[in-house]
């Protein structure tokens, strides 16, 4: 049994949700994303809420995982003020839809100023509706400056808990700062760039298994949404034990999602007629 | 779970079990760099094929992979990263391209 918390199942097909269910995914969670292509109007964004709320959740049920998601403009879409401004006005009204669990994802992509802003008018989202946060830090030379100030800025705005915020996508240089400053940290499996499942493992041996998960983030890109069950495997062949193996895939995600009464990994019975191929 | 760092399996293990990965992925480098040499170079594009920025923190990569010292996955990391600390004015286009532009 497993959790996958960050996976863009409205890029994947129906047959990655029948590999997941058989690999032991139980349960996923589906932050608000770029699309590969910028949206070209607040309504585009309104009809990406509604497949997040409405549609996923009927096709991952068919294959017995629980859909959650977490609403926002991500921060790719963020480099128009005006326009994310009128995104952002859609955000209250989904966080009442009984999947959500959250602001996600937000952060930085090239930290501009802008990025900035709008990240931390969704950090004042997040505190007004009390929800968790999740997090996306900037890709490759951009990860460690962004990851500071996006430290910085939940740090300056003092309305958080920082462990009802995960961190995303860190690797060996952005973990510690993360982990020492209270917040959760996700680890995102990606072949090429982000994590590797040996580095990952690296990660988990030097800085222990606290507040840290692991994720595929399989999206429309080169990316694996069968990355967690893999990287268990990986984990194992290295010597680690079960209970050690069902922590970082399971047990750590269910102990920061289930601050969201909205999160629930509660067995769900299949009924995809495709199951059993 | 060892939070010091300490690894379940011994030194013997974890190189049965990554090595000839790891030798397969120095070669990728090396035939990916003697392929950039091969290569014509662009117009207007200086003749060295170490002139490019990106080359030259791959290769500056290797020389701290090759130092001794421990954390080496963390420094190249370190080496790589914009060292910048003020949001930029304006977005330079949607893509990051793995190493700062001044390295
Ligand atoms: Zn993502």
């Amino acid at each position: 049994m497993y959790i996958d918390p960050h996976v863009h199942m409205v890029s994947r097909t129906t047959d990655d949700y029948a590999r997941m269910a058989v690999a032991g995914c139980v349960a996923i969670t589906e932050p608000a994303f770029w699309a590969g292509f910028d949206r070209g109007s607040p309504e585009g964004f309104h009809d990406y809420f509604r497949q997040l709320t409405e549609t996923e959740p009927r096709r991952a049920a068919a294959y017995g995982i629980r859909h959650h998601a977490w609403i926002c403009i991500n921060p790719k879409e963020a480099e128009d003020h005006a326009f994310a401004r009128d995104v952002m006005q859609l955000i209250p009204q989904f966080l009442q839809r009984p999947n959500v669990l959250g602001i996600g994802e937000i952060g930085l992509n090239r930290n501009s100023r802008t990025e900035l802003a709008v990240f931390e008018e969704h950090l004042e989202l997040a505190a007004r509706f009390d929800t968790l946060v999740l997090v996306h830090t900037p890709h490759l030379e951009d990860k460690r400056k962004g990851t500071r100030l996006i430290l910085d800025a939940i740090r300056n705005q003092g309305k958080l808990r920082p462990g009802r915020v995960l961190i995303d996508h860190v690797e060996e240089h952005t973990v510690r700062s993360v982990l020492d400053a209270g917040f959760w940290a996700g680890m995102t499996l990606y072949p090429d760039t982000k994590c590797t499942a040996a580095r990952a493992v690296d990660i988990i041996e030097m800085h222990g298994a606290d507040r840290l998960w692991i994720n595929s983030a399989g999206d429309w890109g080169h990316s694996d949404p069968l990355a967690v069950p893999k990287a268990a495997a990986v984990m194992r062949a290295r010597g680690h034990t079960a209970d050690a193996v069902r922590r970082i895939t399971l047990e750590n995600p269910r102990v920061f999602l289930r601050q969201s009464p909205n999160f629930s990994d509660a067995p769900l019975r299949p009924t995809a007629p495709d199951l059993g191929r | 779970m060892q939070p010091d760092g300490l690894p379940p399996l011994d030194r013997e293990q974890l190189i049965q079990l990554g090595f000839i990965e790891a030798r397969g992925r120095v070669l990728d480098i090396a035939a990916f760099l003697d392929r950039v040499q091969r290569a014509a170079s662009a117009p207007g594009v200086p003749a060295d094929a170490l002139a490019d920025d990106r080359v030259r923190a791959l290769c500056e990569a290797m020389r701290l992979a090759l130092d001794g010292q421990p954390e080496r996955a963390r420094r190249i990391l370190e080496h790589w990263s914009d060292a910048t600390t003020d949001p930029a004015a304006h977005a330079d286009g949607k893509a990051a391209r793995g190493v700062p532009r001044t390295a």
